[in-house]
């Protein structure tokens, strides 16, 4: 820009438009679609934020020595443009789009001789035809000229010989319709919104002064202050003046226009202020030489006394883009908080000011945002999020996951595609085949691998496993031995894998055929090899079905050639093993091929199940060689919280640090509070426990506040089940008419989470006819005439007998609650089948409608 | 997808700054530079005002709700150093306590985890912490932590309360600490922790470099870790997570964004984080197993229907 200053102003009218004038005006569009903007010649187009461009439309070169641009605000006479001068005249011109205002086009006002710099235009905003100049001082001439755009130079020239005025031969009308200000200057300038005739001027670079039309020789108001520039009204709220002065910006009340309610200092000369047109008491300040529009809170500031800080927030607009310094902003006028920013002709970029957002994340999975005047409420119902685990949980809930307590596979299967998860529910379900029921709550059931290996007490017990050498089962070759290893302890762990113990051939074919038929040969074939039966290995591999079932035939064809075991096919096996993807075939010829016996590479197959690979170590490792792997793998899974590891550990304290873990990482408390209430935590230290307890808490209250109370409710059954320990302590008392004490047994009472010896309920001691504290009798049924206490009769005896400690809810009390008549529940329910008045004579009381209503 | 369930036009004023659904998500409370609080039902997508509360004389900053074990109670807090207690009773809402002890603009609420009772926080531009408590008689006690951040605290934030099961070990229980997380005008992130009924300041944070506008702990169920997320005028969301042994938080920067983050907030299981940015935009987070961040999913407000269109200037 030729050293003018450059300045860009949006069309009053058009919300696509803006210009930028500095020697020259231009006009640009603004475009969302990069598409639009295609057809245009490229030169002409302008990113000027992430997704919009400028198109540029028109330029105007017709008026130099433009020093101030002002654009009509109204559509009638669109895209016309007042500019000031540099040499004090106002020209009207256009651009773009003229034809509305063509006859304005080219008329020029200044008043007499050419005169001082114009240091502003300013249309009415109501009174159209109205238009403001400021000017410097000149001798003795007004500051002020209000032009008349409807005037002519007909009439000017009538005017003019009226008034004894000579006129330039020019079409330059120069009377101006007011004049305000002689031998004053004029800086800055503002109408009123509301009252058009008022407006506000900064003069002599110390006063503010505010005029009326109406009367122009002298100010309604003023008041004295050096910041006379820039003045603006606050579009809101029509009292609030904004100014500036050469490094400071008052902000004045005309109510009170003595001095300024806030100023705001800053660093740097002050170019432009304006309020923000969407929002309330927003003042928008550019400085000179700097990169960013700084926002200051008006509104908020000025609440309360004087000694609250005077401005409460700030924020500063910078570019993504772009870091040079800004010359000049104008914010859209309806758009809200969309600001443009000029920086140089090339550089102009439209920024949105986006309000501070609240967010909050509902118990439900719902966002919630609010923004503006309006809160949004958001449902996540993306695929992605339903890989997030509080997705999982209640989807595990939805198939029931965990309940059932009896057939304890059944939770495996409802997270089958969880691998781990169902790792887990199969070695509860093994422990719990391994320990018979009387056995149940042993101490020592839940101990792992490790702890039946003797891995986890202190003592020097050593492991004294028996060591056979043993050849294939069901082959005759007599010269392929392997050393086998054998204990109880190594048993029983096999158990635990579900391969069974080594005597067990029966359990181990189940396994065997269990993965077969699931699809997994390869898997079948390598344990049945594992077991030493060469030929029901073959016989997997031949008789697979599935997909890549040739290779799994030649795997077989390589295998039976291992009678040969010739130095030529262990190093052909050797060799290419490695290429197999399938784990268990390269286990397999792994297996075939070692010679040290140490099987490193089967044991270090990750891809290989960890139950799988915990049983091949308990069978082929020595003592020492399976407690240090053991000791290995487990302190593997621990570090990434695979719940596989609980086979080894068991819920033990380190099960609990691997548990630990695995919630750590993957957020599954409802995994850790289910098997934490399965394997019934009670032989734990405290640390463990307090772990053990937050999960189940937490997992509780989350059901609660997701409002699954059934859930909870059931969760806290199964609980019981397992650990009778935690039964809460009953709400509800029945309590005696005459004593008022609880008449439910009060031995349990004395004994609160009773030790009573298993199977013995405290309600089988006595079924009280009579209350146990005062021995007075409990008040009678109203249909059978007995004393509560007694069976009702009705229910059924077989099933009473199966669970003779509780009492069953038939036989149990209940009562209106108008009249406090009742009896056996059963009898109750009877009796108001057929009935809706109370079953008591002379009582009249509509017990059931009052209960339905109520 | 990312789905916009419902649209509520508050029907406030001015600008809303909170909004914030109670436990269960059915009631909806909002607060305005109009100076009143309205509380909405918000069942079944359908949107009912209940109660519009005045009392304030300012812009209200922020809301907080009590657990449902105290009530439908609602603490605000705004410009006017006031916080307020409102608590509604048989369908009215009324004024239970109001607090008018700091000597500048309140702009941060938290009630604590419902196991310490009834306790809430709030966080002044004066640079001070109070917390309120119920004494359940009525009256309320107030604890000051005098000169937190220097300049202002923007933001606090409740540590979970881990508590261990009364069931298993009724004796010795170890007794729960209160911890509260808050951040400042300083750029820094405190940690205070209460001790002999005093706060004392366990943890300095550094790592904005500007003021830090919110601070959120991470709920943490059955997670023996701590994890909180903070976010800075710098631009950048901060990770902070404690193994709950040592006393040493370690830092991750989430992502230094193109804007302002001006709020943090975490899902019901702490698993993923809401950042909402200057820019408009809202994204989420996730931790991976390896550890890192990612970003799930962005929802640009745009797609809110808060188009600009709406709210034009007439």
């Amino acid at each position: 820009m030729s050293g003018g200053k450059s300045e860009i102003l949006w069309s009053p009218v058009d919300p696509t438009e803006f210009i930028t004038y500095g020697s020259e005006i231009t006009l640009y569009r603004v475009e969302d679609d990069i598409a639009q903007c295609h057809l245009e010649q490229h030169n002409k187009v302008r990113q000027i934020s992430d997704s919009t461009y400028a198109v540029h439309v028109a330029s105007n070169t017709d008026v130099a020595l433009i020093k101030c641009v002002s654009w009509y605000p109204k559509a009638d006479k669109k895209n016309l443009l007042a500019v000031g001068q540099a040499n004090g005249h106002v020209v009207l011109t256009s651009i773009g789009n003229t034809t509305s205002s063509s006859e304005f086009i080219g008329k020029e006002f200044a008043a007499k001789h050419a005169r001082t710099s114009c240091n502003y235009v300013s249309w009415n905003p109501k009174d159209t035809h109205l238009l403001a100049e400021g000017l410097e001082k000149h001798r003795n001439d007004s500051c002020i000229a209000i032009w008349d755009i409807n005037s002519s130079v007909m009439s000017e020239s009538m005017w003019a010989s009226s008034s004894r005025l000579s006129y330039s031969e020019s079409a330059t009308i120069t009377k101006p319709y007011q004049e305000i200000g002689y031998s004053e200057s004029s800086s800055s300038f503002a109408w009123f919104y509301s009252s058009p005739k008022t407006f506000i001027t900064g003069m002599n670079n110390r006063q503010l002064r505010i005029y009326d039309l109406r009367d122009g020789s002298k100010p309604v108001k003023l008041t004295s202050h050096k910041s006379v520039h820039g003045v603006c009204i606050d579009p809101k709220f029509e009292d609030r003046i904004a100014s500036f002065g050469d490094a400071f910006i008052s902000v004045w009340d005309l109510r009170n226009f003595d001095k300024p309610i806030v100023t705001l200092q800053q660093n740097k000369q002050v170019l432009k202020i304006n309020w923000c047109p969407a929002r309330n008491g927003m003042l928008s300040v550019l400085c000179k030489d700097s990169p960013v529009v700084s926002m200051y809170d008006i509104e908020h500031s000025v609440l309360g006394s004087d000694d609250i800080e005077p401005v409460i927030r700030e924020r500063n607009i910078e570019s993504k883009m772009q870091r040079q310094y800004v010359s000049s902003f104008a914010w859209h006028p309806t758009k809200e908080n969309r600001l443009l920013t000029f920086v140089s002709p090339d550089t102009i970029n439209e920024i949105t000011v986006f309000d501070k957002m609240t967010m909050q994340w509902s118990a439900l999975f719902k966002l919630t945002l609010a923004s503006g005047q309006k809160v949004v409420e958001y449902n996540i119902t993306n695929e992605e999020y339903l890989d997030d685990i509080s997705f999982k949980m209640k989807r595990r809930i939805n198939k029931a996951y965990g309940d059932f307590t009896e057939n304890v596979l059944e939770n495996a299967r409802t997270v089958s595609e969880e691998p781990q998860l169902r790792g887990v529910w199969e070695w509860i379900h093994s422990v719990r085949l391994k320990n018979s029921p009387e056995n149940r709550n042993n101490a020592s059931e839940f101990h792992g691998v490790k702890g039946l290996l003797k891995m986890t007490d202190n003592t020097d017990y050593p492991l004294r496993s028996n060591c056979e050498i043993c050849g294939w089962e069901d082959s005759d070759e007599q010269t392929l031995t392997v050393r086998v290893y054998d204990s109880e302890e190594r048993s029983q762990a096999l158990e635990l894998c579900g391969w069974g113990r080594n005597d067990n051939v029966k359990a181990r074919t189940n396994y065997m055929e269990f993965s077969f038929r699931s699809g997994n040969c390869a898997k079948a074939a390598a344990i049945a090899l594992f077991s030493r039966r060469i030929k029901k290995a073959l016989d997997y591999l031949s008789r697979s079905q599935e997909e890549g079932s040739a290779t799994l035939k030649a795997v077989a064809i390589a295998i039976a050639g291992v009678t040969d075991r010739s130095a030529l096919w262990k190093k052909t096996c050797n060799e290419l093993r490695h290429d197999l993807k399938h784990p268990y075939l390269r286990a397999i010829f792994a297996f075939l091929v070692d010679d040290n016996n140490d099987f490193i590479d089967i044991l270090n197959d990750e891809e290989i199940d960890v139950k799988d690979r915990v049983a091949f170590a308990c069978t082929y490792l020595t003592d020492d060689k399976v407690q240090k792997y053991f000791e290995d793998l487990s302190n593997k899974l621990k570090v990434t919280g695979d719940l596989n590891g609980l086979l080894l550990t068991g819920f033990t304290s380190e099960g609990v640090d691997l548990l630990g873990k695995y919630v750590d990482c993957s957020g599954d408390v409802q995994t850790a509070a289910l098997i934490s209430i399965y394997c019934c935590p009670n032989t734990l230290d405290k640390s463990d426990i307090s772990k053990v307890s937050m999960w189940i808490d937490g997992y509780r209250a989350l059901l609660d506040q997701w409002k699954l109370y059934n859930i909870r409710a059931k969760f806290d059954i199964i609980r019981n089940k397992f650990d009778s320990s935690v039964r809460p302590a009953p709400q509800v008392h029945v309590r005696c008419n005459f004593c008022g004490k609880s008449i439910n047994n009060t031995s349990a009472m004395q004994m609160p989470r009773s030790r009573l010896p298993p199977g013995v309920s405290s309600h089988a001691i006595h079924k009280p006819k009579t209350c146990p504290n005062c021995r007075k009798s409990l008040p009678r049924c109203s249909v059978c005439l007995n004393n509560l206490g007694t069976a009702s009769g009705m229910g059924n005896l077989q099933h009473r007998g199966l669970q003779s400690k509780l009492t069953p809810i038939s036989d149990w009390f209940t009562w209106c609650q108008s009249c406090r008549h009742g009896g056996h529940a059963a009898h109750i329910s009877t009796w108001f089948r057929e009935h809706s008045e109370c079953p008591v004579t002379a009582c009249s009381c509509k017990c059931m409608i009052d209960s339905k209503n109520s | 997808m990312v789905s916009v369930l419902n649209t509520i036009d508050t029907a406030h004023e001015d600008m809303v700054h909170d909004a914030q659904l109670d436990y269960y998500g059915t009631k909806l409370a909002t607060c305005s530079s109009d100076r009143s609080i309205k509380v909405f039902d918000v069942r079944n997508g359908q949107q009912t005002l209940i109660s519009d509360l005045t009392g304030h004389e300012g812009p209200v900053w922020q809301l907080a709700w009590a657990h449902p074990m105290f009530g439908s109670t609602l603490a605000s807090c705004g410009y006017d150093r006031k916080v307020i207690i409102w608590k509604e009773t048989n369908g009215t809402w009324a004024k239970l306590y109001e607090y008018s002890n700091h000597d500048s603009s309140v702009n941060s609420v938290a009630f604590a985890p419902h196991e310490f009772g009834l306790l809430l926080a709030c966080g002044s531009s004066d640079g001070t912490i109070s917390i309120l408590s119920s004494t359940g008689d009525g009256t309320w006690d107030s604890k000051k932590i005098n000169n937190a951040h220097s300049i202002g605290c923007n933001a606090v934030s409740w540590a979970p309360a881990v508590t261990p099961n009364a069931l298993f070990d009724t004796g010795n229980r170890p007794p729960t600490v209160k911890r509260i997380v808050s951040g400042g005008c300083d750029n820094l992130v405190k940690i205070w922790r209460e001790e002999d009924g005093q706060w004392i300041e366990e943890q300095k944070l550094e790592g904005h470099s500007d003021w830090v506008r919110d601070v959120a702990w991470a709920p943490s169920i059955g997670l023996p870790k701590s994890i909180i997320a903070t976010c800075s005028q710098d631009c950048r969301v901060i990770i902070w997570t404690n193994d709950g042994t040592s006393n040493t938080w370690s830092s991750k920067v989430l992502q230094k964004f193109n804007d302002v983050v001006w709020h943090v907030s975490w899902s019901i299981t702490g698993n993923i984080l809401a950042v909402s940015g200057g820019d408009n935009k809202v994204s989420l987070w996730k931790e991976s197993t390896e550890g890192q961040w990612v970003c799930i999913s962005d929802v640009n407000k745009g797609q809110g229907q808060i188009s600009e269109g709406q709210r034009t200037l007439q």
